[in-house]
């Protein structure tokens, strides 16, 4: 699977304060990746990084494969899109003069393409209405569109539905699906809306206190917080010896703790264990969820 | 570049500021033919049509200051710089061309005004008095001076991403800069000798003796230095015609130019954007 942001030991310091602390990402083409993090973890500074906004202060990252201190990382940039915070929108233009103004910028010379890309993001009504008069949804509706005209492979987006109200939540979402849908474009989106970005993420990356945590994949994240029984065994052979005849998904965390995944009825299950003679010494039944996951990640409340 | 100047050229026309810098040009040339023809008809004053073709120049400085404050300011605020990074446009090329278009509106502005002023300032009032070799000698000096101002401000602009504190930082360096010039003006003004009265055998003599706050000849040297490498100083030269070495202004003026521009493309280059 080709690679198209990658970065190595990325580290940012302003004065004593650890901004990226080692971070190692790794997006793969056509994937949806989720920047989850808190507040001040670190997601908007790794973003400004790969957008050369700001240098790294020791480490590096890959772009399509071209490393941040070779002379074609401005060209490979040209293949990107990106609203960082907030849209790079001129005020008191139209959302029309806004894309021929970006036009200009990346050397399109014909406007033929404004007129889909307005509709594309649900703005070809706006006719003369300044940008300034916009709302919000609109205005990162057209932040899109600015970061779509130079016809992106990957597309950047930070925060993209703060501050938005649930009916621009929901066209955002919409809008970044077809994107990665219908033109095959890599998104990296960072949010610490987690219910939101569990509806379109195909990977996610958690970044806490200037790193990367934990890297995975929805599939494996799905599994992970799918219903899950925990139990405290003290014979665990006999336990994964039974799970594998069954064919029961399971996971052992620990040489006393076993994850079984899936739906199960508890006392029908412990039932079934009891004829086998298998004997849980605890038995506890979650349901996971994605910010419970994150939760454990990094470690609760003692990281606030 | 180029890709940034003619996106550049296009926000430029749709930009309310250089639209309302344009008409500021255009009523400031009108307003000083109004005034001095008024004069002309009402006390007989002889206009000499050049001198209004220079006075704009004595302003500018602060003009320049207020619009590049505001137009590159809003290159931070909305983002606009940031956006043309991500897309990989290198920052030397996004610093020059903001200077590069600072350069051309406040060349248009001037030449709007003088447009005005000769198109209609000649008919009205006569022809040009001074050779034209050397109006012209005075208004490119005028101009390499509005290049000069304009790398100034640029230097600001580029380099503090606040666009309030830009433009307080910004004009107030302008009516400094004017200051500073006045106050070299002054000292250079001053008379060899002044007037003084005495008492003696209690009648009242007015004699002439040595002004103490006269500058010695290094002295002058030094002010007068000062005054030359102040595009404001230089302005007040120029508009009055009292530069006693023209020729070294334009080269003090692409001094400040190479100077500013190029710390400027290095602390931009540095610079962590947000």
């Amino acid at each position: 699977m080709e690679i198209v942001l990658e970065t190595n030991n990325l580290e940012k310091r302003y004065k004593d304060f650890k901004a990226l602390n080692h971070a190692n990402i790794h997006i793969e083409k056509g994937s949806i990746y989720g920047l989850i993090g808190k507040n001040g973890a670190g997601k908007t500074t790794l973003i400004r990084i790969v957008c050369g906004l700001q240098e790294p202060t020791s480490g590096s990252y890959t772009i399509y494969g071209v490393d941040n201190n070779s002379i074609n990382i401005a060209s490979v940039r040209k293949r990107m899109g990106a609203i960082i915070e907030t849209p790079s929108i001129y005020g008191d233009m139209t959302a029309r003069d806004n894309l021929i103004e970006q036009y200009k910028l990346v050397g399109i010379p014909s406007f033929d393409g404004i007129d889909k890309i307005l509709k594309l993001v649900g703005l070809e009504g706006t006719a003369k209405k300044k940008a300034k008069n916009f709302s919000l949804g609109m205005k990162q509706r057209l932040g899109i569109a600015i970061a779509l005209a130079s016809n992106p492979d990957f597309l950047i987006l930070d925060e993209p539905i703060n501050g938005l109200d649930p009916q621009g939540i929901i066209e955002i979402r919409e809008l970044i699906l077809k994107l990665n849908k219908e033109k095959r474009i890599t998104i990296l989106i960072s949010s610490h809306y987690l219910d939101e970005l569990s509806k379109i993420a195909t990977h996610y990356g958690f970044l806490d206190n200037g790193s990367i945590i934990k890297e995975i994949s929805n599939e494996e994240l799905m599994k992970k917080m799918e219903h899950k029984i925990e139990l405290k065994v003290s014979n665990q052979k006999d336990f994964v010896k039974y799970f594998e005849e069954n064919k029961i998904s399971y996971e052992v965390v620990d040489n006393k703790t076993i994850n079984i995944y899936g739906k199960y009825n508890l006392s029908k299950f412990i039932n079934e264990l009891s004829k086998k003679n298998l004997i849980a010494d605890e038995i506890h039944e979650q349901d996971e969820s994605l910010e419970n996951y994150f939760m454990n990640l990094i470690g609760g409340g003692n990281n606030d | 570049m180029i890709k940034l100047l003619n996106a550049g050229l296009t926000r430029l026309r749709k930009n309310k500021l250089f639209w309302i810098l344009s008409i500021f040009s255009i009523a400031l040339g009108l307003y000083m033919i109004f005034i001095n023809y008024s004069g002309m008809k009402n006390y007989g004053d002889t206009i000499e049509v050049e001198q209004l073709m220079l006075n704009y120049s004595t302003i500018i400085g602060v003009v320049i200051a207020i619009f590049t404050s505001l137009f590159l300011g809003v290159e931070y605020s909305d983002g606009a710089i940031r956006n043309k990074i991500s897309i990989g446009h290198k920052r030397i090329n996004i610093y020059l061309s903001n200077l590069i278009m600072v350069i051309i509106t406040s060349l248009f502005s001037y030449l709007l005004f003088l447009g005005i002023v000769a198109s209609i300032g000649i008919p009205l009032f006569g022809g040009i008095t001074i050779p034209l070799s050397k109006l012209l000698m005075l208004l490119g000096c005028i101009f390499v001076t509005v290049i000069a101002y304009s790398s100034i401000f640029t230097f600001i602009a580029m380099i503090i991403s606040n666009k309030t504190i830009t433009a307080i930082v910004s004009i107030m360096l302008a009516f400094g800069m004017m200051m500073m010039a006045l106050i070299c003006f002054n000292k250079l003004e001053a008379p060899k000798t002044i007037q003084a009265a005495t008492m003696v055998g209690g009648e009242t003599k007015i004699e002439e003796v040595p002004n103490p706050k006269y500058l010695n000849e290094e002295e002058r040297k030094i002010y007068q230095t000062l005054l030359d490498i102040n595009p404001a100083g230089q302005m007040f030269q120029l508009a009055g015609r009292t530069a006693p070495n023209l020729k070294v202004l334009p080269i003090y003026s692409l001094g400040i130019l190479v100077i500013f521009t190029g710390v400027g493309l290095v602390l931009f280059k540095k610079k962590d954007l947000k």
